[in-house]
């Protein structure tokens, strides 16, 4: 009878769904003055294709910052995009309507919403390579960064 | 006349023998199991939708490859329900695209490099235009041309707005489940299929029971 109950148990008990924990805020320290960029990753792309720059724009300044142009050694056009929910049951994606950044603010490109695009790629990025993105921001100048390139 | 011990038997396990086929058994949202599309993989080998999946649980997500943010995601995902699986046994994993105009086989090769996942069980999957349509209609994932412009070198460049999908289907190639593909944490993705692959356990446990 043991036999027959045990995988009536297993079956029960596999039925409850799991939940994610909530993923942690990360806190940051604005500069004293100026923009600074943290934690850059890239998705992986092909040659030809597109990737993704993902990172946080710190602004420490007491006024807004503007970002006016944007370039990477690996990518013929470099944009700044946002995905958006359409509302009609389909994602989208285009430019990013407003490049402002408020003072004294974190600005957060993340997965899902504001990326930068890099488009026409000259080369392929796979896991673990390192890429320059070059902002150039109206008040701050320009900012050259290296990225990772992370799969997960 | 069975002695009642006997007769009390029989119904226990006639009992158990249903309650068991019933609760293996998963309705399903969806059956694909009269539908064929003729799809081509990475490697230009032809891949006929379910009939080349039937038998073992199939997990499908629909991507364009200019979508560097979404849809790296989904294809992401793809690959770590199978990283992150124990033992995922015969399951397959297929991403689908739905812009064949330019995501031809050549193009899904390189994409599928990119991610480390040219390699089986993964298989990136186009056609012609009109079948992909066709596909992506009978499995509810919309898409819609957002802007195009021509790029400098004469290239005409688009986006697509899309559904966001990955879909779990089973042995029989019913409709089991559809995630949200780029946000789903994988590990519901890897229980509903541990479900699935623990049915066919449940089916050999019932045959057992009968014999
Ligand atoms: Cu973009």
């Amino acid at each position: 009878m043991l036999t027959i109950l045990l995988p009536v148990i297993l079956l029960i008990s596999s039925c409850s769904g799991g939940e994610e924990p909530a993923q942690a805020e990360r806190e940051f320290t604005l500069p004293d003055d100026g923009i600074e960029l943290v934690d850059a990753w890239a998705r992986p792309g092909r040659e030809n294709g597109v990737s993704a720059v993902y990172m946080h724009v710190l602004n420490g300044s007491a006024d807004t910052d503007t970002l006016k142009a944007l370039s990477s050694s690996v990518a013929g056009l470099v944009e700044l995009h946002e995905t958006y929910d359409r509302g009609d049951d389909m994602m989208g994606m285009r430019e990013a309507e407003e490049p402002f950044f408020a003072p004294r603010s974190v600005t957060s490109m993340r997965p899902g919403g504001l990326h930068v695009m890099l488009m026409q790629l000259n080369r392929a990025l796979t896991e673990g390579d390192e890429i320059d993105v070059t902002l150039t921001f109206a008040r701050a100048g320009e900012i050259t960064i290296s990225a990772v390139v992370q799969s997960p | 006349m069975l002695p009642f011990q006997t007769f009390l038997k029989l119904f226990l396990l006639i009992f158990l023998v249903c309650a068991f086929t019933i609760s293996c058994s998963s309705p399903g949202l969806d059956d694909y199991s009269d539908v064929r599309f003729e799809l081509t993989n990475q490697n230009g080998e032809t891949v006929v939708f379910p009939d080349d999946f039937e038998g073992s649980p199939l997990v499908m997500g629909f991507i364009y490859t200019n979508c560097p943010d979404i849809c790296s995601f989904i294809t992401v995902n793809v690959g770590k329900v199978y990283e992150e699986m124990e033992n995922p046994g015969d399951t397959q994993f297929a991403l689908v695209t739905f812009d064949p105009e330019r995501d031809t086989p050549e193009v899904l090769k390189q994409y599928a490099a990119a991610f480390e996942m040219d390699k089986p069980p993964f298989q990136f999957l186009t056609a012609d235009t009109e079948t992909i349509s066709a596909f992506m209609e009978r499995v509810s994932v919309r898409t819609q041309e957002s802007y195009s412009r021509d790029s400098e070198d004469g290239d005409r460049m688009y986006f697509i707005n899309h559904s966001d999908k990955i879909l779990l289907i089973d042995q029989r190639s019913r409709l089991i489940f559809d995630y949200g593909g780029s946000m789903t944490p994988v590990n519901i993705i890897i229980e509903d299929l541990e479900k699935l692959l623990k049915n066919r356990f449940c089916s050999l446990f019932s045959c057992l029971l009968y014999c």
